[in-house]
C-alpha cells in the first residue's frame, strides 16, 4: 500500500527533473535554431532518366538545310540526327517543335511551354546561361558572310553601308562585324535567302556552316561564301531549362560518345562537300555543367 | 546542509548547458566563430560575474543574520566553482581560440578584369597580417561581352607569388572554391591571373572574390 505522502514526494521529485528539462530544452533549441538558420529548401531536380522519357519535345528550326529541314513529310539535319541518337541512346521519342531563332531561350523559359530541349544551331554564350542552362558543345565554328557569286563583296570593309540580313534573336544579329552597315533581321535565315536574291539584301550573315548547308543543299548554284571572313567563335550546345546540373551532366555524357563515335559521319551525311576541319570539339573538354548559385 | 535555492540550480545548469553546447558549435563553424564568440563572450563575461557577485552578497547576509551560514556546502561550491570556470573558460578559450585557430579575414579588390591576352595580378590583404593557412576564395566570373561563351568554360590560372617567389599554379573555375597554401612567415602575397578560354574568343572577365579568409 502506497501512502499519500510517498505520492506527494513523486510529484515534488518529478517536477524537480522537469524542472532541469527547461532549460536543457531552451539551450537545445538555440543551437538547433542557430545552426539551421539560413538552410533554405531549394528545388529538386526532376530525374534525368524520367525527365526525357516517352514523348520530348525538341525545339529546333524547320528551314535550315543540312542542319533541321521538314521536306516532304521527312525531318533531316545535323541537329535531327543528333536529336534522333538521343532519343535511341536515352529511350525517349523526340517530337520536333519549330521554332524561330528568336524563340529558342523563351522556349525553355514559361510554365505553359512543354518543350525540354532546344537543339537548333544554338550558340552557347553567357548572356543566355543566366536564362537557360546550355550542354555542349558538339559543334564549334565562327560567323561568316553569304552573297550571291554575281556580288563584288571579298572583304569585310566591302559590306561598309550595304544591306545585310540576319536571323533575329541570333548571336550574329548582335555581333555584326565592328562596321557600320545596314542590317536587316527576319525571323528565319529562308526569308534572308529570299531577300538577297530579290536584290533586297546585299548578303546574308550566320555562322559558316550554316551558310555552308545552304550552299550545300542549293539547287540554283547561284551563292558562295565569302572566302577569309571569319568572326567570333560560335560554339552550338543543347538548350535546357535553367538550373538542370543533373540533365546537364546526363546529356554530357552521351555528347561525349556522339562526338567521339557519331560526329564525323552525321557531319558527312548531313553536310556534303562542307569541310568539318576545326568544327568537331574535343569531346574531352566540354563545358562544366553550370551549378544552381545558393544562398 | 544548505543548498542553493532549485531555481538558482536551475538556470546555472541551464546557463552552463547553454555555454558548452555554444562552444562546441563555434568549433564546428569556425567561418563564423570568431564573431560570435566575440560578442557572446563579452555578454557571458558581464552576466557571470553579475550571478558570481550576487551569490556573494546574498552568501555575506546569510553569514551576518546566522553563524552557520558562514561556510559553504559542498554542492554550494560546486555551483560556485562551476560559475566560475564558465565565466573564466569562455573568454580565455575564446581569446585563445581567436589567436592562434580562427579563419582570418582576407580582402581583394572588388573587381579585377582579367583577360587571355595578359596577366592581371592581385594582391589581397589581410589585417592581421599573414600566417601559415590556406588562402581560400571563391573566383566569380563575370564575362564583359555577353556573346561570349567564356564565364563557364574559361579556366583562370592562379599563380601564387609569395614574397616574390612563384608557387604552383592552381587551375580555378567560375564559383568553384580554391584555396592556396601560404606558408608561415609568408609577408606579403600576391596572384597572378590569367585566363584561358576555348575557341578564338578573346575572352575578358571581371573576376571578384567574394567570402575570402585564412583558414588555418
Amino acid at each position: 500500500m502506497i501512502a499519500p505522502h510517498g505520492g506527494e514526494e513523486t510529484r515534488v521529485s518529478f517536477r524537480r527533473r522537469a524542472g532541469w528539462v527547461r532549460p536543457l530544452l531552451a539551450a537545445a533549441l538555440v543551437i538547433t535554431m542557430t545552426t539551421t538558420a539560413g538552410c533554405g529548401d531549394p528545388e529538386v531536380e526532376p530525374d534525368p532518366a524520367e525527365y526525357l522519357s516517352g514523348e520530348v519535345l525538341i525545339g529546333i528550326n524547320t528551314d535550315l538545310p543540312g542542319w533541321s529541314e521538314y521536306a516532304n513529310g521527312v525531318w533531316q539535319g545535323f541537329d535531327i540526327s543528333l536529336s534522333n541518337w538521343l532519343g535511341e541512346e536515352l529511350g525517349f521519342q523526340p517530337r520536333f517543335v519549330n521554332l524561330t531563332t528568336n524563340e529558342r531561350v523563351t522556349a525553355l523559359q514559361g510554365a505553359d511551354s512543354d518543350v525540354k530541349l532546344v537543339i537548333s544551331n544554338f550558340s552557347i554564350n553567357d548572356k543566355r546561361r543566366k536564362d537557360i542552362d546550355q550542354v555542349g558543345p558538339y559543334l564549334t565554328d565562327s560567323q561568316g558572310l553569304l552573297t550571291l557569286k554575281t556580288s563584288k563583296i571579298a572583304k569585310v570593309e566591302d559590306i561598309e553601308r550595304k544591306n545585310i540580313c540576319t536571323a533575329l534573336g541570333s548571336t550574329t544579329e548582335q555581333r555584326l562585324f565592328g562596321i557600320t552597315i545596314n542590317p536587316l533581321t527576319e525571323n528565319t535565315l529562308q526569308r534572308c535567302m529570299e531577300r538577297l536574291r530579290a536584290g533586297e539584301a546585299d548578303a546574308v550573315s550566320s555562322d559558316r556552316v550554316i551558310l555552308e548547308g545552304f550552299i550545300a543543299h542549293d539547287t540554283a548554284g547561284d551563292i558562295r561564301l565569302v572566302p577569309g571572313i571569319r568572326v567570333g567563335s560560335e560554339r552550338y550546345g543543347i538548350g535546357i531549362r535553367n538550373d538542370h546540373p543533373k540533365l546537364c551532366a546526363y546529356l554530357a555524357k552521351k555528347l561525349v560518345k556522339f562526338i567521339n563515335e557519331e560526329w564525323d559521319r552525321t557531319f558527312k551525311d548531313n553536310l556534303p562537300n562542307v569541310v568539318p576541319t576545326d568544327r568537331k570539339p574535343n569531346s574531352a573538354a566540354l563545358d562544366p555543367c553550370e551549378q544552381p548559385v545558393t544562398g | 546542509m544548505e543548498e542553493l535555492p532549485s531555481g538558482t540550480r536551475k538556470w546555472i545548469g541551464g546557463s552552463s548547458l547553454f555555454a558548452v553546447g555554444v562552444t562546441i558549435y563555434l568549433f564546428q563553424n569556425p567561418e563564423r566563430g570568431a564573431t560570435i564568440a566575440t560578442i557572446l563572450s563579452l555578454t557571458l563575461t558581464i552576466v557571470t560575474t553579475a550571478l558570481a557577485i550576487r551569490a556573494e552578497q546574498r552568501s555575506g547576509q546569510r553569514a551576518t543574520s546566522s553563524y552557520r551560514y558562514s561556510t559553504m556546502s559542498p554542492r554550494a561550491k560546486f555551483w560556485t566553482a562551476l560559475v566560475l570556470s564558465v565565466a573564466l573558460i569562455v573568454p580565455a578559450s575564446t581569446w585563445v581560440w581567436n589567436r592562434w585557430f580562427s579563419d582570418l579575414d582576407v580582402s581583394f579588390p572588388a573587381v579585377v578584369e582579367v583577360s587571355e591576352e595578359k596577366p592581371s595580378t592581385v594582391t589581397p590583404d589581410i589585417a592581421s597580417g599573414w600566417r601559415g593557412g590556406e588562402l581560400a576564395f571563391t573566383p566569380t566570373l563575370v564575362s564583359v561581352s555577353d556573346l561570349s561563351d567564356c564565364v563557364v568554360s574559361s579556366v583562370l590560372s592562379v599563380e601564387p607569388k609569395l614574397d616574390g617567389r612563384s608557387g604552383s599554379v592552381i587551375a580555378a573555375r567560375h564559383e568553384v572554391p580554391v584555396s592556396v597554401n601560404i606558408p608561415e612567415g609568408t609577408r606579403r602575397v600576391e596572384l597572378v591571373l590569367q585566363l584561358d578560354a576555348p575557341g578564338n574568343q578573346d575572352c575578358v572577365v571581371e573576376v571578384s572574390f567574394g567570402r575570402s579568409e585564412l583558414r588555418r
